[in-house]
């Protein structure tokens, strides 16, 4: 048993071995703690010591680059890209930093958020199309093989992870509005990406039906 | 060779009470909670783990994760294994957070404690109160070897599986019932400032004392046990205040269990939470205080209006437009309706009630302690046969009102016996500490 130590001004035995009484800090008898909850060592998140300083060379970089930009204009606004950049970079990393814990919510979310980016930055320099014509469709593909590829390694639960290839897959069958809306104009990479995603959740459905109506009860309850 | 039926996942919504919980909980106040049973020899590791294996076989709703649906969190069966650990936290740290599937307990052991640590979601202190003791059965039963009479034990908590897993919100309260919420005009409750502790640091300053005397002292007075400590309470936090301040009232948030108003034997949460409200003047009397504080619970404490509060939440749940609005939307909404309520609350008190366990096994078992994290300052009573617990957690570095409370119990010839988590140089154990962050 811990042993204890009686404060006068406050009336009370104040367990463990205290030199200060933890209500009124007057000096009692004993000389070191000894007590009922263990000294616990302090947690330093190493993570966020490395984005503290990621964040201070992002703001270097972007007021430097800006800096330079105003004082040699001759070669138009470049400084907007790096800033543009580094904006996406973040928000693309603060994803899936937030999303780790499942990857195949990280997966889906960055899918979705790095089509969208594409888009925007496609949009920005001019659409050339590379964005729809390329970027959204094979990332999409890509990332269908992917999360496949991880569920047989990672033999998991179907039930865990159905839900995510439905997502991936609707957004997958999405690109048909590529084609149809005449925004793409070199098509074969949508049209993959449409015939994977309709055989995913065909097979899907057909295999795990009863799996996948379940998931959608949960998450879908009200 | 039979084929295996893969059975779909077993999973249910969380109770009335749980669903407040996710939306605010963070780092500063996880809406943890512990139950701790202190012995009278050294935890035995082996023995904890075996118990609750079997404890878990009995209660098979602490064996759940919580995930995020479309519209409401809920509650998920899971496959994870519940570890008992050697204790290497700090006491009440967060369970859920990030996007991690935890469950949604933590058993752990120090020397001669045991303890329980629940976010409360899963249960409330009663709940938890009967996970506990089941456990420390089954631990001491594994542990000693001592037979105890069938009738001792199963009749004390003689619930069917459903029954213990009852949503009693559900099957009390409805929508048809219930009327519009409250306006709360109320004049904004004093809120106690000073110094605060890191996020995830909290003061624990335990009080044990004799359970005869102070209900002994409580009955001089003429009031329950919860009364008239709420009573010491509000003087222990009126002697810190200014007289401008004074102007404020001191509002206790309390929470009842309505287990005792309607039967159940639910091991979830099932509680309401009602605020006892004190004015205070340039003197403090401590009678007149009692007074206040005796006619407050006698208002809130008809079991009319109980249910009409609760039939008010259960139609705020139910309501159609509520209930449509995507969880990604409800959660800053959720947050910000606790935040702001949290303005008419000055401290917190919960009397967690008796704990009973078989006689035989009283000479292995020294006390039972209860605490929970907090946003500012929490009060809970636990009592186990003649040990009366007091337990205070605070947010701030400074344990005047703690000082105070225990000098006016010692002053009542009561003796108390002090715990607390500070070190001597007044570190709370732990050197560094992080921002608040939203958990969720």
């Amino acid at each position: 048993m811990t042993s204890s130590v009686f404060c006068e001004k406050c009336n009370v035995t104040v367990r463990g071995n205290y030199s200060r009484c933890p209500l009124c800090q007057q000096p009692l008898a004993g000389e070191a703690v000894d007590g009922i909850f263990p000294h616990v060592k302090p947690h330093i998140r190493r993570l966020k010591k490395i984005m503290r300083l990621a964040a201070f060379f992002s703001i270097v970089s972007v007021v430097t680059c800006v800096a330079l930009n105003v004082a040699f204009p001759s070669y138009g606004w470049w400084s907007v890209f790096v800033i543009a950049g580094l904006a996406s970079l973040w928000l693309s990393l603060g994803v899936l930093i937030n999303k780790m814990d499942n990857i195949y919510k990280a997966i889906v979310w960055q899918v979705v958020l790095i089509s969208v980016l594409a888009l925007v930055w496609d949009v920005f320099t001019g659409f050339r199309g590379w964005s729809v014509d390329f970027v959204i469709p094979i990332l999409c593909t890509a990332s269908m093989a992917a999360l496949a590829v991880i569920a047989q390694a990672a033999r998991l639960n179907l039930e865990d992870y159905v839900i995510y290839l439905v997502i991936d897959a609707v957004w997958g069958i999405l690109c048909i509005l590529l084609i149809i809306f005449n925004i793409a104009e070199i098509i074969i990479p949508s049209l993959i990406c449409v015939a994977v995603s309709v055989i995913s959740l065909s097979a899907l459905y057909i295999f795990a039906g009863q799996a996948l109506k379940a998931e959608l009860k949960r998450r879908l309850h009200l | 060779m039979a084929t295996k039926i893969r059975q779909p996942r077993q999973w249910s919504r969380l109770d009335n009470a749980a669903k407040i919980f996710p939306p605010s909980s963070s780092t500063r106040d996880p809406r943890v909670f512990r139950v701790a049973v202190e012995l009278t020899q050294e935890a035995d590791p082996e023995s904890l783990q075996r118990a609750l294996d079997k404890t878990l076989e009995l209660f098979p709703m602490y064996k759940s994760v919580i995930k995020k649906g479309l519209f409401w969190y809920y509650l998920e069966a899971s496959d994870l294994k519940a570890a008992v650990s050697e204790e290497c936290e700090l006491p009440c740290s967060p369970i859920l957070f990030g996007n991690r599937k935890r469950l949604l307990f933590k058993v752990s052991y120090y020397k001669f404690r045991i303890n329980l640590e629940v976010y409360h979601a899963l249960s409330d202190g009663t709940g938890a109160l009967q996970f506990l003791r089941t456990l420390i059965v089954l631990y001491l039963q594994d542990k000693h070897g001592c037979e105890l009479d069938k009738d001792a034990f199963a009749l004390d908590y003689d619930a069917a599986r459903s029954e213990r897993d009852d949503d009693s919100f559900l099957k009390y309260f409805s929508k048809e019932r219930g009327g519009r919420p409250r306006n709360p005009r109320a004049p904004k409750a004093y809120q106690i400032r000073g110094d605060m502790l890191p996020a995830g640091q909290m003061s624990i300053t335990e009080g044990l004392m004799p359970s005869s005397k102070i209900k002994a002292a409580a009955k001089a007075y003429g009031a329950t046990i919860t009364e008239f400590l709420t009573a010491v309470l509000v003087t222990a936090i009126g002697e810190g205040m200014s007289l401008r301040q004074r102007l404020k009232p001191v509002n206790i948030s309390v929470p009842v269990n309505l287990r005792q108003y309607f039967p159940s034997l639910s091991a979830r949460n099932f509680f309401a939470v009602i605020t006892v409200r004190c004015k205070l003047g340039p003197e403090i009397v401590f009678e007149d205080v009692l007074a206040q504080i005796r006619r407050s619970f006698a208002d809130e404490l008809t079991e009319e209006k109980i249910r009409t509060r609760m039939n008010t939440l259960a139609a705020l749940e139910h309501n159609v437009a509520m209930k449509a609005v995507p969880l990604v939307l409800k959660n800053p909404i959720m947050h910000a309706a606790v935040m702001t309520s949290k303005r008419q609350i000055t401290a917190g008190l919960s009397n967690v009630g008796q704990i009973s366990l078989p006689e035989q096994l009283s000479k292995y078992i020294r006390l039972v302690d209860a605490f929970s994290s907090t946003r500012n300052l929490q009060v809970i009573l636990v009592s186990y046969r003649d040990s009366f617990v007091i337990n205070f957690t605070s947010v701030f570095h400074s344990t005047d009102i703690q000082r105070r409370f225990f000098r006016h119990i010692t002053r009542l010839g009561i003796e108390c016996e002090i715990s607390t988590n500070w070190t001597d140089n007044r570190d709370v154990l732990i050197t560094e500490g992080d921002d608040e962050q939203r958990v969720l």
